[in-house]
């Protein structure tokens, strides 16, 4: 397990850079960087020297129906061959249309059909970077009649049909569950216990009609609560903070990610005390022949 | 409808500001207190405001003179015509300024182009990608007997513009009222390490930037020269010049 990390935004660079604050690893926006030179890529080659680094992306459009942008996935692949992430994700979403960009994560409806293509794309960009990929669930605000079945069973499907992993955005699915009146526990409940690579944690702004996933707020109480369900169902997994407007003092940040921290170890150390004693009392039984 | 139908409907919802007519409304689940159109609109807000907000970051300067709202206006018409066509949104304002030559916001701000297009150049070649530099002592290793048929390359993080205006002379701190008078010139940007710089050209520094880039050699170009000056005053003329911007990092390489 990579252990516990930060989301690097350019207002933390210095500090990063300065003082080489106690962080696991560091997660960037991985088209921040696709083909940049200058201050920006200096600046990622000296993160990456002390850090391990993971490779987020927005744009990928995995969802699109059009082919995957041979130029992006070339861009991608030399980044990702310079700064070698331990994996590499993006979102379970459409952002594309023809030649133009939303820049935004679009949803998807959770059909057969829309299963079939993410299964081949996915399968397409784990083989094409060489790397573990992982797809993120994403914040939604509307869902189509078109969707034959739940978010839930829909990501089940997938990891197991692509063999790809999640990055569970915790975040995300308190801000779905909100807006589409689920039970967030029961959905992160109906995931396999192994399909999580790692976990986003970040805020949102509720307004009242509809809750918005604005990234601009400390992580909530309810999402901090959801985070321990959720590593109590999937830990060991490794966790960051997301922050990507309204961005506080870094020592802030550091102060979520330790909450983070804590949360999962005492989880996991009461786990491996249970897993303890049942191993004894395995011992303690005579074997009978 | 399929995916790729309710791809095509939702992005003629997103891109025309559901302006034109668009199914993707009939394959939106509705509820009775967050309705298909408040949902869309989430959607349809969010794709207009990040992309205004990330041009606008871009044109600091001409947001001064326009003020919020106005610059805003003319991002939200750029967008109807120009969708983001590249992956990273820190190149959406790629055509801005050449949209705003057509734009009625040009009657009142008869610069706003060339402004746009200054300020442009010195956002995006912050983040071009890196490339060599020739330097002095590259430069002294090549024999004389070679000079004449030596060519330069310019960095690729260098442009050149041609303005009416003096629009370099404008910061977020002049005063909305100013004045500009025609006063034609060139203007270089250009990347030096990590900083961006600009400076005004004479006409001999532009001539040679356009021979340069027209592929001539020195000699061809002492002798372009050579209309005007004598041919020592010509070739030590280039020289002085192509000097100063090995000091300026300009050129990236050389060939003969």
């Amino acid at each position: 397990m990579l252990g516990y990390g930060l989301g690097l935004r350019s207002p933390h660079y210095e500090e990063v850079l300065t003082n080489q604050p106690k962080v696991d690893w560091f997660e960037v926006i991985s088209e921040n960087f696709m083909n940049v030179g200058g201050q920006p890529r200096r600046i990622l080659h000296s993160i990456r020297e002390n850090y391990p680094v993971i490779l987020h992306g927005v744009s990928m459009s995995l969802g699109a129906i059009e082919p995957l942008n041979k130029e992006y996935m070339k861009q991608l692949k030399i980044l990702a061959d310079e700064i070698q992430p331990q994996w590499m994700s993006d979102h379970l979403c459409w952002g594309s249309h023809g030649p133009h960009y939303a820049h935004d994560l679009l949803p998807l409806p959770y059909t057969e059909e829309t299963l079939k293509h993410l299964t081949t794309r996915i399968q397409y960009v784990q083989d094409y970077l060489k790397r573990p990929f992982l797809v993120e669930n994403v914040s939604s605000y509307l869902t189509y009649k078109e969707s034959e079945m739940p978010e839930w069973y829909f990501l089940n499907e997938l990891v197991t049909r692509s063999g790809c992993k999640l990055l569970l955005d915790i975040n995300n699915i308190y801000v779905s569950s909100c807006n589409h009146d689920f039970n967030a526990s029961e959905f992160l409940n109906a995931l396999p216990k192994d399909c999580v690579g790692q976990f986003h944690l970040a805020g949102h702004l509720d307004l009242g009609k509809y809750v918005n996933d604005t990234h601009d707020h400390d992580v909530c109480d309810d999402v901090w609560d959801l985070y321990q369900i959720a590593c109590e169902r999937f830990a060991p997994v490794a966790t960051m903070i997301e922050r990507d407007d309204n961005i506080p003092e870094f020592i802030e940040l550091l102060g979520e990610m330790n909450k983070s921290k804590e949360i999962q170890e005492k989880i996991r150390n009461e786990k491996n005390r249970e897993f303890s004693r049942n191993s004894k009392r395995v011992l303690e039984v005579p074997i009978q022949l | 409808m399929n995916l790729a139908e309710i791809q095509k409907e939702f992005w003629k919802y997103l891109s025309s500001y559901n302006k034109l007519p668009n199914l993707i409304k009939n394959s939106v689940e509705n509820s009775k207190d967050f309705t298909i159109d408040e949902r869309l609109a989430v959607y349809g807000n969010a794709y207009l405001w990040r992309l205004q907000e990330a041009i606008a970051m871009d044109f600091p300067i001409l947001g001064h003179f326009m003020g919020h709202d106005q610059l805003m206006n003319a991002i939200k018409d750029y967008l109807e015509v120009n969708p983001s066509e590249y992956f990273s949104i820190s190149r959406a304002s790629a055509k801005f300024p050449y949209f705003l030559k057509t734009h009625p916001i040009i009657g009142s701000y008869v610069w706003a182009d060339e402004l746009a297009q200054f300020e442009w150049a010195k956002v995006s070649l912050f983040e071009n990608l890196d490339h060599g530099i020739l330097t002095k002592s590259e430069l002294i290793k090549i024999p004389t007997e070679k000079w004449p048929t030596l060519k330069f390359k310019l960095i690729p993080n260098l442009t050149i513009m041609h303005t009416t205006y003096r629009i370099e002379e404008l910061s977020e701190e002049s005063e909305l009222d100013i004045k500009l008078t025609p006063t034609p010139q060139s203007l270089k940007v250009w990347r030096k390490q990590e900083e961006v710089y600009f400076s005004t050209t004479s006409h001999e520094e532009e001539d040679l930037l356009m021979a340069i880039r027209a592929g001539n050699n020195f000699n061809e170009i002492c002798s372009q020269f050579g209309i005007k000056y004598s041919e020592t005053q010509a070739a030590q003329m280039v020289f002085n010049i192509i000097t100063d911007w090995l000091d300026d990092e300009i050129i990236e390489s050389i060939t003969y």
